[in-house]
């Protein structure tokens, strides 16, 4: 029996998504750059908002500290020898079945992005360093794909929409190595659960702004986030002249 | 000379008494530095952050000039 209320009607509703963008949400390939606990929440809404096809990639497998902020795993999953792609895409596919799901056990790195952005119209990042980073940044670049990049840690968050030859890139933002590998980590000051459910929720926004066709609606600049000390702004980001961006952009 | 510093996040208590918020305009001194700056405000030279000058990333002997605006955050990375 049909459903009286189609399944995404609340979505159509919605004055800028309509059946016209929940048509290109449902033709919409997307790429999630790790499944933590960014991942796995812009991959829960992602899938349930019913794109048609969902790679999720990481190296990791479920472990006991993960739970309190990484939603698509359980007590069961500790140990049982599935990795969080593997996990994930099981509790992914039993949320919507329409969706092709590809989970891939790899680590995001130099001989892997290659194939990890291949034939994907968006890119929605949720690793936890920055070296990663560079590398979906730089695909991206030679890609012409748009990426939403996001990070949390402590109770501070922040996001930027990169769409390449258009906005700054994220060697704008951060071209200094050094930071690199000095930059506060989960595993070293914490993570407050809901500052990176927030975070994942806003890059899933900025997402179907794109999928949607709704670029013009995406932050401008870096949204920067502290949930404890209440803070929400948006820092003006320009393109650096010296940066790659200027000249690696398809 | 005039200048608008805007600190976010856990750097926006670094911002002098008196400031609102995370935007503040400070008078410096003519010649002076992103580093001389980052100093009087207590950010120190090894402390992780990303420092903008007019909305492009800055050096630590980048000058100040009139009415120009500078915006420092610390790096969010965690996933």
């Amino acid at each position: 029996m049909a459903p009286d209320i189609p399944r995404y009607s609340r979505h159509e509703l919605l004055r800028w998504i309509g059946p016209e963008g929940q048509q290109r949400i449902r033709r919409s390939r997307v790429f999630v750059a790790g499944v933590g606990a960014l991942g796995c929440l812009v991959s829960t809404l992602l899938a349930r908002a019913g794109i048609a096809f969902l790679r999720i990639a990481d190296f990791d497998y479920p472990e006991i500290h993960n739970l309190h902020r990484q939603i698509l795993y359980d007590e069961e999953d500790v140990g049982a020898g599935l990795s969080k792609p593997e996990v994930a895409a099981k509790r992914l596919r039993a949320a919507n079945s329409e969706v092709q799901i590809e989970a891939v056990t790899t680590a995001v790195g130099a001989d892997t992005i290659e194939a990890l952005t291949d034939g994907v119209d968006l890119v929605v990042d949720a690793l936890d360093n920055i070296r990663s980073r560079y590398y979906v940044n730089d695909a991206i670049l030679a890609r012409g794909i748009p990426y939403v990049f996001g990070g949390a840690v402590e109770a501070a968050g922040n996001v930027m929409t990169i769409i390449p030859g258009k906005t700054p890139c994220l060697r704008c933002l951060w071209p200094d190595t050094e930071v690199v590998g000095n930059h506060p980590t989960a595993a070293r000051v914490g993570v407050l659960s809901s500052v990176a459910m927030a975070v994942a929720a806003v890059e899933v926004t900025e997402a179907l702004k794109i999928l949607v066709g709704r670029e013009q609606d995406t932050i401008q600049g870096l949204l920067v986030m502290d949930f404890w000390r209440n803070t929400f702004q948006t820092a003006a980001v320009q393109q650096d002249p010296k940066c790659i961006c200027r000249t690696i952009t398809r | 000379m005039k200048i608008e510093v805007s600190l976010y996040a856990s750097l926006a208590s670094r911002l002098p008494e008196g400031c609102k918020g995370n935007t503040c305009t400070l008078i410096v001194a003519e010649g002076t530095t992103i580093g001389a700056l980052l100093d009087h405000l207590a950010i120190a030279a090894d402390e992780p952050k990303i420092v903008f000058l007019n909305g492009i990333h800055a050096r630590p002997d980048d000058p100040l000039k009139e009415g120009d605006r500078v915006g420092v955050f610390p790096p969010i990375a965690g996933g």
